[in-house]
């Protein structure tokens, strides 16, 4: 059993990287206490890529090393990922196989949410289903957003200048909305984003470290090594079936 | 009797309030009601959603997002549609249409450094529920709202597993000549690639 302070310390910690709406450190202790813990030793495998995933890990204390196997078949570490966080959300959420390999560096705590539990407490309309729901939305939301923001950056900067199209009229959601409700003050959000200007940017040439970078945006997992050109994907059935290419 | 009289009064006042609620909302509500989405919501909760999420009206061809512009909200469609398209020009391209019960935006409920990924117009004359963040902590149990976020928990993961089977594909086109390929004999950039796919282009 770990120690309650030490999961509250860490709840607080993870709402300041992972922060979603209604934010509550006592909900995701609940969460956390609806998870099994599990110690993982220095070099264990705790989740490994092309596996079905059952399971989401909160990542309590310690580091994991994500990595994924080169076209030799070799394993390259593509980043290190520091308590607090999750990881191995992704198949729990659509089902699908682990996108990279999860190992332990030096001694790891990790809190296990399995799927039934994790159907379970995300079906219900209460304060902790709740919080789980928002925080798994949250992480996915901006696993998507940095995504795209990292696509259009390289690709030549679409979303990052508002295009001049020929629109019939130019009033849009939300500013009309909130001329047409003068009762309703703006969001803190959209006070907030509305001061903010779109960004410039550089238009270069895109690398295979630049889409490596972007799979691992959207995976959940921050490539820091720029040098890894000979990765290899792992190609589900899932893929072969979009793709258009049979199974056999 | 008179304390009936007055007892009842409270209860004719809080019939009334809820017969104006019910007249204000009932066209939405009954229109989200017989969507899927809704199919194991209480109507209830329908209306308390209804209530909470101003509505706002489009005319055939109004601009509803501008691609690249700050997201503060999403939208669920009550009627008409909506169409999203990335790119201008020779490069438009349409890259879906959402009708009634389905949500626009969504990014933007959960994240508050995104931009529109795409603009979206109405296609024919539309009706829609402006969801935000101030909708989200004002009735966090609301059952509408659970259904509408476990919706987009499926949606979101599948945009993210989408745009990561383009960008395997693109990587596993290119080879190991960095930095370009060859698509039907032509050599083509990376990032013209991947602005084919997604829209984007100089």
């Amino acid at each position: 059993m770990m120690d309650p302070q030490k999961v509250s310390d860490w709840a607080v910690r993870l709402l300041i990287t992972n922060p979603f709406p209604g934010k509550s450190q006592r909900e995701l202790v609940e969460i956390i206490t609806a998870c099994r813990l599990q110690r993982f030793v220095d070099g264990q495998t705790i989740l490994k890529e092309g596996d079905a995933g059952d399971e989401l890990f909160f990542l309590m204390e310690g580091q994991v090393a994500v990595l994924k196997n080169d076209t030799n078949g070799e394993e390259r570490q593509l980043v290190v990922m520091q308590a607090p966080t999750m990881f191995g959300h992704m198949s729990l959420v659509d089902g699908s196989p682990r996108s990279a390999t999860c190992r332990a560096e030096g001694t790891v705590d990790v809190a296990v949410l399995s799927r039934r539990t994790y159907l379970d407490l995300l079906s219900r309309s209460h304060p902790v289903g709740t919080s789980l729901r928002r925080l798994m939305l949250a992480t996915l939301t901006r696993q998507l957003v940095d995504g795209n923001a990292r696509l259009f950056s390289l690709i030549g900067g679409e979303e990052s200048k508002p295009q001049k199209s020929a629109p019939k009229k130019r009033e849009r959601v939300p500013n009309r909305a909130m001329k047409k409700a003068p009762a309703e003050r703006p969001s803190r959000a959209a006070t907030a984003s509305s001061k903010r200007r779109p960004e410039t940017t550089s238009v270069e040439d895109v690398s295979r470290s630049d889409l490596l970078e972007m799979a691992g945006i959207l995976n959940g997992w921050k490539v820091d090594d720029r040098g890894l050109d000979d990765i290899e994907f792992v190609e589900t059935e899932d893929d072969r079936r979009k793709s258009g290419k049979s199974s056999s | 009797m008179k304390s009936d009289e007055m007892g009842s009064f409270p209860v004719l006042v809080s019939s009334l309030e809820s017969q104006k609620l019910r007249i204000s909302v009932a066209p939405d509500a009954e229109k989200l009601a017989k969507l899927f989405l809704f199919r194991r919501v209480n109507p209830k909760d329908i209306a308390e959603l209804c209530r909470i999420a101003r509505p706002v009206a489009f005319q055939q061809g109004d601009e509803v997002f501008l691609q690249g512009e700050e997201a503060n909200c999403a939208l669920l469609v009550v009627e008409g549609r909506l169409v999203a398209h990335v790119g201008s020009g020779a490069e438009k391209r349409e890259v879906g249409d959402s009708r009634a019960g389905e949500i626009v935006g969504e990014t933007a409920l959960f994240s508050r450094s995104g931009k529109r990924s795409a603009t979206v117009l109405a296609a024919e004359k539309s009706r829609c529920l402006i969801l935000d963040e101030e909708v989200l902590l004002t009735s966090p149990y609301n059952e509408a709202l659970v259904a509408i976020e476990s919706h987009l928990l499926g949606s979101i993961a599948r945009r993210i597993r989408s745009s990561g089977r383009v960008i395997q594909r693109v990587w596993k086109e290119s080879g190991t000549d960095a930095g370009r390929l060859t698509v039907e004999k032509d050599s083509v950039s990376l990032r013209d690639r991947l602005a084919g796919f997604f829209g984007g282009g100089r």
